[in-house]
């Protein structure tokens, strides 16, 4: 079993009180859920429809406790959401039924109140608890979550409902938060995160109104003529960059245009996402999840601040970042491959072959001699940029023969250094 | 040499229980028989069959606390038992030995009719178990498992039936959804894109999905470190990665990324040990000497890793007691990482070079090649 000491596990099975006990578990789960597939055959069928409100919330009850116990099997959060749907879709019936058309109130309370979010968010915290990873209990809350927004009219202008769900995506914050105070690198979270923000984004006054499967939001401006090809939310990570957009033909909505459409708020939250990575970075420089989030998030920031600041400007402000996180920890990945990122971006851009970019590459190859020197030459990373950069100043502005011949002795260094990987080095030779 | 003994020697047992590796030293020194020491750990061929054979009685008893807690992915776990076995045995043996097409005993159905009794004919797709919700994860596994079994062209297979399910799954950007309640994952594309495939529905004049749009979905979940994640933005993990590449070479779209950057992120998963890790400052674990060098291999670059540690340290990952391969030395093994750990190893021609009549595993397909050739399926490789 994964993660489990062998010799520990194996005398654990052999001890007869533990196998006792773990006997005793397993042919409980399984009459319970042996069971809960009984009932739900018998409520398959809507002619014969033996079951009654009871049977409906005992199996809630039923299978809460059996996904807090094994929060992996993704047929028993099925089940658990068909009841709930069901639950509602009853009452709706019963309410619309006995509706006053004369009164006030909004239809839609009623509903909101039939479906417990804040039980079923409880609910897939238990689980996660339980197993952090586990992909049915994060779906779960996303699909609680875009439930609730369904039926408490998200599509409806009425404030009083967006600042309530503002206030669960706040709380939301909050157990990503926790979740990724306990595993920096829970991909799960980062990425409920990011669903968070998309929800975010949906309640400020210009954002969308439909949640669209999977935390995929689309965008709309405020009078609606154009649908966004530009999606935000977990898709907000794929914005197109300007080379994308000039590439197809969708003249009448290019990226400047989508940007100048995005409101206030919107611009507000993804900067505080922004500087939430800082911090996180800033935590902890071997925050590969970090690093990644703050590359998605690149591109939007360079537009927004088209105005003040330049690309290359940009770029010297992460290379601050990144010269930090190398110096304190040179043997962590992650900030070398946002490097790499970072430049080749640059490199890619038009306006890459000027002295203010050479400049700044001849500085970042300073850094890294020093940084591989101070490491007595036992740096592969350090060795790895100076390589990579030279071979950037190479292919755009050339190289003299001294930084030919230092080019060769690092691939030198580095297959001694790191002889798993020759092969890779073996075909970096510059083509002179 | 000291290797060869030990290797004939593996399969001997003493009161019925077989020896390990300390105890037949023991065994051979006491008889005087000369040794020379040798670093080289065997493949503990026999005792990985009889692990392999002995799961499904182990599961299935009454009361068993791992086939409970295993029971949702049961259909997963067959198939990766069953093409575990197949590397190690031939397509007649594996079929008697596991009860394949024909039932062992009364005790239990061939697995053939099991596969079906997880099928929903009102959806069109396969659970994880009987009586389990159908689910794309679960439907790829059967299709696979029929695909070993060489009964795809059973009367209870829908395939028309199946190629509907997996169909109504696609969304409108081209990703899919696992089943009906809409989680989105690339591994579902990859399920989508393997099941069609295989039911030999991808490549004809009718295409059920939107197979571009399906590879443009992939693209747009690609990362800064060339990697892929399970939705757009989802950090680089080598398992969807995996995923992606597959899904991309059965849409013929392998021109659609940056391949060396992507093999060079994949090269540097290779830790101090040996073993591959699936992200950077992450454990190693067996299971990613599949998906690592599956990728590696529909991109030519296998040589990019040190293919002689990897393999001495899947090896050190083998139970030498009991059989079975665990995600990291001295771990409880499990099937998952036992086939995993096996597929590496026939990937790097580790096994086909101890015995040449090892069977070879597709990295696109985790199909053996010969199914993989009977069937003619096809997919694209970059070199």
């Amino acid at each position: 079993m994964h993660g489990y000491k062998r010799s520990d596990y194996k005398a654990r099975q052999r001890d007869p009180t533990v196998s006792a006990a773990l006997e005793q578990k397993a042919s409980q789960w399984n009459i319970l859920t042996s069971n809960l597939a009984k009932k739900r055959l018998d409520g398959s069928d809507p002619s014969t429809n033996k079951l009654m409100k009871e049977d409906l919330q005992k199996i809630l009850s039923v299978t809460e406790k059996l996904l807090t116990v094994n929060p992996d099997p993704l047929y028993l959060y099925n089940h658990r959401r068909e009841v709930l749907v069901l639950l509602v879709q009853n009452q709706a019936v019963h309410l619309q039924d006995n509706c006053d058309p004369n009164s006030d109130s909004d239809p839609n309370d009623g509903l909101t109140t039939l479906f417990d979010l804040t039980h079923e968010l409880k609910v897939s915290t238990a689980c996660l608890k339980r197993n952090p990873k586990a992909y049915g209990a994060w779906f779960h809350r996303k699909w609680a979550i875009q439930y609730f927004m369904k039926m408490s009219g998200a599509d409806a202008d009425g404030r009083r409902h967006r600042s309530n769900i503002k206030r669960v995506l706040d709380e939301e914050l909050g157990l990503c938060s926790y979740f990724l105070s306990k595993d920096e690198r829970n991909f799960h979270c980062w990425n409920y995160r990011r669903f968070i923000m998309s929800g975010q984004i949906a309640c400020t006054s210009r954002g969308a109104k439909i949640p669209i499967a999977d935390g995929a939001w689309s965008l709309k401006n405020g009078t609606g003529t154009w649908t966004g090809t530009v999606n935000m939310g977990t898709q907000l990570l794929s914005l197109p960059t300007q080379r994308e957009l000039e590439k197809t033909s969708r003249s009448d909505d290019s990226f400047e245009e989508c940007i100048e459409e995005i409101s206030k708020d919107i611009v507000d939250l993804l900067m505080s996402e922004w500087a939430f990575t800082t911090l996180k970075i800033e935590e902890n420089f071997s925050n590969y999840s970090a690093f990644h989030y703050r590359s998605k998030l690149l591109p939007f920031i360079y537009q927004s601040q088209k105005q003040i600041k330049t690309w290359l400007e940009l770029v010297t402000e992460e290379l601050e970042i990144i010269n930090q996180a190398i110096f304190t920890e040179p043997d962590d990945q992650s900030a070398w491959w946002y490097y790499r990122f970072i430049i080749s971006e640059m490199m890619k851009s038009e306006e890459s072959r000027t002295d203010e970019s050479l400049a700044l590459l001849d500085g970042q190859c300073d850094n890294f001699r020093e940084l591989v020197e101070a490491e007595d030459g036992k740096c592969k990373w350090g060795l790895i940029a100076l390589q990579t950069t030279l071979l950037w100043k190479h292919e755009t502005f050339g190289l003299d023969n001294q930084s030919t011949q230092e080019y060769n002795q690092i691939l030198n260094q580095l297959l001694e250094l790191d002889p798993n990987r020759a092969a890779r080095y073996g075909q970096l030779g510059l083509n002179v | 040499s000291y290797v060869p003994a030990v290797y004939f020697f593996t399969n001997l047992r003493i009161h019925n229980k077989p020896l390990n590796r300390a105890q037949i030293i023991n065994f051979l020194i006491k008889r005087k028989v000369f040794i020379i020491m040798g670093d080289d750990v065997p493949f503990y061929h026999a005792r990985h069959v009889s692990y392999i054979t002995s799961l499904a009685s182990k599961l299935d008893a009454k009361n068993s606390y791992e086939g409970s807690v295993t029971e949702h992915l049961r259909m997963s776990g067959v198939y990766w038992s069953l093409a575990a076995l197949s590397i190690l045995k031939s397509e007649e043996e594996v079929d008697e030995m596991m009860g394949l097409n024909k039932a062992l005993n009364e005790t239990r159905p061939s697995i053939v009719d099991w596969v079906f009794m997880c099928y929903d004919s009102n959806v069109g797709g396969f659970g994880g178990n009987i009586g389990h919700d159908a689910h794309l994860l679960y439907t790829l596994s059967a299709v696979q498992i029929l695909a070993i079994a060489n009964r795809l062209d059973d009367e209870r297979l829908d395939k028309k039936k199946v190629g509907v399910f997996v169909a109504s799954l696609q969304q409108a950007d081209g990703s899919f959804a696992g089943d009906v309640w809409g989680e989105i994952d690339t591994r579902f594309s990859y399920c989508a894109l393997s099941t069609l495939s295989i039911l030999g529905l991808l490549n004809n004049d009718d295409p059920m999905i939107d197979v571009d749009l399906a590879a443009e979905y992939v693209v747009s979940c690609r990362n800064f470190d060339g990697g892929f994640g399970c939705i757009p933005g989802a950090e680089s993990h080598a398992g969807q990665i995996f995923c992606c590449i597959g899904a991309l070479s059965l849409a013929n779209a392998l021109d659609t990324f940056d391949a060396e950057l992507l093999s060079w992120w994949l090269c540097e998963r290779q830790c101090d040990s040996g073993g591959l890790n699936g992200r950077p400052e992450k454990q190693a674990d067996v299971c990613y000497s599949w998906w690592i060098l599956s990728v590696l291999s529909i991109l030519g670059r296998v040589d990019w890793i040190n293919c002689t540690k990897l393999v001495d340290f899947i090896l050190k990952c083998q139970d030498d007691e009991d059989g079975g391969i665990a995600d990291r030395p001295d771990d409880m093994a499990d099937v998952y990482h036992t086939f995993f750990g096996i597929c590496g190893l026939s990937l790097m021609g580790h096994l086909q070079k101890l015995e040449s009549s090892y069977r070879s595993i597709d990295p696109v397909y985790a199909l053996p090649k010969d199914v993989v050739e009977r069937l003619k399926l096809k997919s694209q490789m970059l070199r």
